[in-house]
């Protein structure tokens, strides 16, 4: 045993000289702007490793002030697959898709406030004061559901189904009172009545809905990209008659994705594969030229009109760049692993 | 020598009697190449002969025998600076042999690729290893001799017969931390005519430690990571027809089925997997004379990789059918000659590949050595293979060993060797659906070493022994295969030869043995020093060149010691891991790690034929928090004891 003491000292110098040779890290503290100079970028991480995290930007010193807030915060992973952001209130919504978990944080200084255990979150929306519906794929085997949440305890309150694998997706509240249902995997709209929480007649749409907005004209916007088709759309309608609707095709690419739409509500925008397009809201065909050739897994705009595009690269750190409302880069910084999108205070 | 290595053979399963009778090769130390020759040849040939001036560590009976019905992960590892990325203790472990990918490694057992032809890689922890393996390294690039694959090297195992053996058997039963059950027997008759083997272990684990939450400290346990079993049948067979000829049969099953660990953080979806590989081969050799012998070999895998998961279910099955002819000759006392020719057929039934496919591979080779004065020796190879739709290089290969001093009491030799390799292009990497690439080209690559080798010992008849070596390498892998995003379909990726990548390093290592009457020791360190980085690369690849490539540690070394002294074994091995980046853009690291494990065992003899021995062993003993692969926790300290008795 002579010999192993002497191992297990000769091990703790080891331990020291080797560490000593490891390179730096940085020391992630932060200092938080005033809300009204917040950015945030919700980054999905590589898959399946817990790195995705809410990146901060500061819109007036133009710096990231944390790449990796919520674990600079609170010294210790998100999760795996954060997919969404939403602020309700003095509070975040953090969905957090491959945990299982919705993460709730204190907006002020992005503390772990509660978190509450659901099945693939994916996307949420306040429907009143005390409420929020999430959507959740629950796998293949069940049920995609809208979860019903007490925003007072932050707790489940129940579930609503909108389908057997149709992965719900994204969720809007209308201008009247209803909420719309993006299933992914299927061919409709989920309509629901946050009053009753009962489920309407669904709204027929292309393959692969993925993306809805709502333009100050009343009318809803949704794009829809199938996984193997050949054409991919954007269709609006009038809530009030939403079996009429204007079809604007394009070709399938995965890459189709990203309807946004100006806080003002006034003009909607679309990244494709060919391009980030601008559209008024009376198009019926896509612009002959993209407003920015490029493609973005993450778009947003904010109420200045500047374009936010976000870029993946791979197992690195993504990365935004800006653009003015014409497409002129403006700059551009280095976020976290996979960027999918933003949240303007 | 043999005394020492005697008292190590006990835990081998073997009595003292038969250890002196029969010394098994695997004595022989980590660093020598291969010099006693089993006495069944009809398998794997010896292409160590032909590999003049290259590199190949044979892994000691010490660290097989104290593994058994571990994996070959574990055992490569325990002693040696290979860096295994493990996803976890019993997970995915894959091997990085002097910088490069897990599939640039190839591993054949008796001479035949058992690599996954799907995949192009072996999972080292589907791989159990008994006492009656037989396991060598040969770093570097050796594509005329092993043919696709051996680009950073190969890994060769078998499992040697010997005749006129006798019976013998041992049975060994284990218990471990985290609910670890294992247990082996093996045995084995020989005459002058027959010769039988069998090894057969069996293992479980439930694998469910508790760890500290990185970050918050808090204590968690570890779920979803047990191996709900492995096990593993091996038999070999050989027998003595007519005048020189020999038939050979062997067979090696395996079967292993575990949860897949989730990453940290991630929610449970309760993934299995379970890989089923079943081996069977046949062959004849016929030695014509003492100078010319001629051998053909068949065999046929059976590869299953089965996964699932709370949402998935993708089941896979390979079948391969390959055959090989080869004849050698020492044509004069100084020109030795080895050629030969293999074919391999696939039939993959994958269900991501939309359709059932097969496919064929052949190569020619010749191999030839060279001994112009007794302190100079000389090799080259040359291998050409023929794959469908594709035109791989031609592989020559050289080397060259000179002894620049060679006196009783000491050694010296430099070497040398220039080497070309290939990786043909995966089955997943060609018909993978949708992603996969039929216009793939093959990975080629070139690569150098240098090096100096020395032993020593004292002017008497002594038992004391010292030896040292050191390599220097360099080496390029070009149309470097990356998966990237596809533009065809969502969320899909697809391979593509994008990049350049140069390895280069240093190895060294140094061990000191000594034996005396009741005692012996040995004591070893090794050290590897290794950059891998991507010199070029195609627009389409936004990883950045001259970062060292991630999981590819800059420093790896051990320090390992053994010692027999009565009945006792005691050893211990440090394995010091540098950092590894995580990433292609060098962005972000685990730390430095630091493994001490250590074994304590002791044998008694109730008679002259049985042998009982006690093993103690601890790994992780400064219960390091450690990872191998990102956000996938790593066992604390552990124990395992296992009792061992033997016959003959």
């Amino acid at each position: 045993m002579f010999s192993l003491k002497r191992l297990s000292l000769l091990a703790l110098a080891g331990s020291l000289f080797l560490t000593a040779c490891d390179p730096d890290k940085e020391d992630p503290k932060v200092e938080l702007p005033n809300p009204s100079e917040r950015v945030y970028v919700v980054n999905e991480g590589y898959f399946p490793n817990p790195d995705g995290d809410i990146s901060l930007f500061n819109t007036t010193t133009k710096t990231v002030a944390s790449a990796n807030l919520y674990n600079s915060v609170n010294r210790t992973d998100l999760g795996v697959n954060p997919q969404s952001m939403t602020i309700i209130g003095t509070k975040a919504y953090l969905a957090v898709t491959a945990s299982d978990s919705l993460n709730v944080v204190t907006l002020a200084d992005f503390r772990h406030s509660a978190g509450l255990h659901l099945k693939q979150p994916r996307y949420l929306v306040a429907v009143s004061a005390t409420k929020a519906y999430v959507t959740q794929w629950n796998g293949y085997t069940l049920p995609g559901t809208v979860g019903i949440i007490d925003l007072a305890t932050n707790r489940l309150t129940g579930t609503i189904s909108t389908g057997l694998g149709v992965q719900p997706e994204e969720i809007l509240l209308g201008k009247n009172g209803l909420v719309y249902v993006t299933n992914t995997s299927s061919n409709f709209l989920t309509v629901i009545n946050p009053a009753t929480d009962a489920v309407q007649t669904p709204i027929a749409t292309p393959d692969g809905p993925k993306n809805i907005v709502q333009d100050n004209a009343g009318n809803i916007w949704v794009l829809c990209s199938s996984y193997a088709g050949t054409t991919d759309h954007l269709i609006r309608f009038n809530p009030a008659t939403p079996a009429t609707q204007t079809n604007i095709s394009f070709p399938n690419d995965y890459r189709n994705g990203n309807l946004r739409i100006t806080p003002a509500g006034d003009q909607v925008f679309v990244s494709l594969g060919t391009g980030t397009y601008q559209l008024p809201l009376t198009a019926t065909a896509l612009p002959a030229t993209p407003v920015i050739r490029r493609n973005f897994y993450g778009l947003g705009i904010d109420k200045d009109g500047v374009i936010y595009g976000a870029t993946p690269r791979g197992t690195a750190n993504g990365y935004v760049a800006r653009y003015t409302t014409t497409g002129t880069k403006i700059d551009s910084f280095q976020v976290g692993k996979y960027p999918n999108g933003f949240v303007f205070n | 020598m043999t005394a020492f290595w005697g008292g190590v053979l006990l835990v081998c399963s073997a009595g003292p009697a038969m250890a002196q009778s029969y010394p098994r090769p695997a004595r022989t130390s980590l660093t020598d190449s291969v010099h006693a020759l089993p006495d069944v040849q009809v398998r794997a040939s010896r292409t160590a002969r032909f590999a003049v001036g290259s590199r190949r560590l044979l892994i000691d009976s010490t660290a097989l025998s104290q593994q058994r019905g571990g994996t070959l992960a574990d055992v490569l590892s325990a002693r040696n600076p290979i860096y295994f990325k493990t996803y976890g203790p019993g997970q995915l472990s894959s091997i990085t042999v002097r910088g490069t990918a897990a599939r640039h490694t190839a591993v054949l057992w008796n001479g035949f690729n058992i690599s996954l032809p799907s995949l192009g890689e072996s999972d080292f922890a589907t791989l159990p290893a008994s006492a009656n393996s037989r396991v060598e390294v040969q770093l570097g690039p050796a594509g005329a001799a092993f043919g696709s694959g051996a680009v950073g090297g190969a890994v060769l195992l078998s499992s040697p017969l010997r005749w006129g053996r006798q019976g013998w058997a041992s049975v060994q039963a284990d218990a471990g931390s985290f609910g670890l059950w294992g247990g082996s027997v093996e045995g084995g008759f020989s005459n002058e005519r027959v010769a039988a083997q069998v090894a057969a272990s069996a293992r479980t684990a439930q694998n469910d430690f508790t760890y500290a939450e990185p970050g918050t400290g808090r204590n968690r346990r570890l779920v979803n990571a047990a191996l709900r079993h492995q096990r593993s049948v091996a038999e070999d067979l050989a027998w003595r027809v007519g005048s020189g000829g020999e038939v050979l049969a062997s067979v090696w099953l395996t079967d292993t089925e575990r949860e897949i660990q989730p990453s940290l953080g991630a929610a449970n979806r309760h993934a299995m997997q379970r890989d089923r590989n079943r081996r069977v081969l046949l062959g004849y050799r016929h030695t014509i004379s003492d100078r010319q012998s001629w051998a053909v070999r068949g065999a046929w895998f059976d590869d299953g990789l089965d996964y699932w998961d709370d949402d998935l279910d993708s089941p896979s099955r390979v079948f391969t059918t390959q055959a090989q002819a080869e004849y050698t000759a020492q044509l004069t006392t100084r020109l030795g000659v080895h050629a030969g020719m293999e074919v391999q057929r696939f039939d993959a039934r994958i269900s991501d590949y939309g359709r059932n496919l097969n496919e064929y591979r052949s190569a020619g080779f010749l191999l030839a050595r060279y001994d112009p004065l007794p302190r100079l020796h000389l090799s080259a190879q040359l291998r050409q293979a023929v794959l469908p739709g594709q035109r791989p290089p031609l592989l020559p290969t050289v080397g060259g060993e000179w002894a620049l001093l060679d006196r009783a009491t000491q050694h010296l030799a430099a070497k040398a060797s220039a080497a070309r390799s290939y990786r043909a292009p995966t089955l997943n990497e060609r018909y993978w659906s949708p992603g996969g690439n039929p216009n793939l080209l093959p990975e080629t690559g070139m690569g150098y070493e240098a090096g100096l080798a020395y032993k020593g010992q004292p002017a008497q008849p002594s038992t004391l022994r010292w030896e040292a070596e050191i390599t220097a390498y360099r080496q390029t892998v070009d149309n470097w295969v990356q998966w990237l995003p596809a533009a065809e379909y969502a969320g899909s990726y697809s391979p593509q030869n994008l990049r350049l990548v140069r390895t280069q390093g240093l190895e060294a290592n140094a061990e000191l043995g000594w034996r005396r009457p009741v005692h012996g020791m040995r004591v070893r360190a090794a050290y590897a020093f290794t950059q891998a980085r991507k010199l070029e690369g195609y627009a389409q690849d936004t990883d950045p060149v001259g970062m060292q490539l991630a999981y590819v540690p800059l420093h790896a070394a051990t320090l390992s010691t053994d010692h027999t002294w009565r009945g006792w074994q005691a050893g211990a091995a440090l394995q010091l891991t540098g950092y590894r980046y995580t990433n292609a853009a060098a962005e972000e690291f685990l730390p430095s790690y630091l493994l001490l494990n250590a074994n304590l065992g002791y044998t008694f003899r109730p008679g002259l034929v049985w042998a009982c021995t006690l093993l103690l062993q601890g790994t992780n003993l400064a219960n390091q928090a450690y990872q191998s692969y990102a956000y996938r926790v790593m066992p604390p300290r552990a124990g395992q004891f296992s009792l061992r008795v033997a016959w003959r």
